[in-house]
């Protein structure tokens, strides 16, 4: 069984990293709820929730689903078609500010010029 | 999930087997809190087109801008959908920890990287829905 691993071993990664890595996530949501009771301008809350979110999916793809073990054209045909897919999915943007006037209003809502209305 | 994988990437069934047990317990109970926030979320009189009559009153802002009744759609949609890759992750898992002295390594390593996509969407799920909703407009009380 040992003889094997040490010929044919794909999986690389101790359990050591492993667990650092749990304990990075831990870490980088620990952070995430702490943010989340600091009252800030709700951009910049999303762009630096996401930004948590992605470091956090890079350390389970590139370390739980060992990605960063593959071979480089691996990582190469993975990533940029991930970033793609993403872009292209943003072509609906648009038809999301068309349908945000479309929005239904209760009655008894007293109509509030845009100019008004807070950001929260 | 990640220890099973690297069990069975060294020969290690038995060791692997333990290890997706664990998975599935803690699955079934990430499914468990879900199914007893739901019960309380409903309970408190949320639906997908309706908010409970009391959100309204707390969320409206002071312009009168209510809001959104569609939150109850988004939530149980996104959160429903997760719910139910996490149980049919946790059959899956409950299969292949089953026949786990039949199947390959990379069998096992399939399904530790189907296991590790469901709980990827949970990295963007919990501070999108949670966490933005989380006094987002500085509200009282709820």
């Amino acid at each position: 069984m040992t003889a094997h691993a040490h010929v044919e071993e794909h999986f690389a990664g101790s359990n050591k990293l492993f667990i650092s890595i749990w304990v990075w996530l831990v870490a980088l949501t620990l952070v995430e709820i702490f943010l989340a009771y600091k009252p800030m301008p709700i951009h910049l809350m999303l762009i630096v929730l996401l930004g948590l979110s992605i470091i956090k999916a890079a350390l389970i793809v590139a370390y739980f689903m060992h990605l960063k073990f593959e071979r480089l054209s691996l990582i190469l045909t993975i990533i940029p078609m991930l970033v793609v897919c993403i872009m292209l999915l943003f072509v609906f943007f648009p038809d999301s500010f068309r349908s945000a006037g479309l929005r239904y209003k209760f009655k008894e809502t007293p109509p509030v010029a845009p100019a008004q209305v807070e950001e929260p | 999930m990640v220890f099973g994988v690297s069990a069975s990437s060294k020969g290690d069934k038995a060791k692997a087997r333990k290890w997706i047990l664990a998975t599935i317990f803690f699955g079934t109970a990430f499914i468990v809190l879900h199914l007893i926030e739901w019960s309380h979320l409903i309970h408190d009189g949320l639906r997908p087109f309706y908010l409970p009559e009391h959100w309204v009153r707390v969320f409206t802002t002071t312009d009168g801008v209510p809001p959104s009744p569609l939150f109850g759609a988004t939530f149980f949609t996104i959160t429903g959908l997760h719910m139910f890759h996490v149980a049919s992750g946790a059959v899956y898992l409950a299969i292949v920890a089953a026949r786990v002295n039949k199947l390959k390594h990379e069998d096992v390593e399939i399904s530790g990287l189907y296991w590790h996509f469901v709980d990827l969407v949970w990295m963007f799920v919990f501070p999108l829905i949670y966490i933005m909703s989380v006094d987002v407009g500085h509200h009282t009380g709820l």
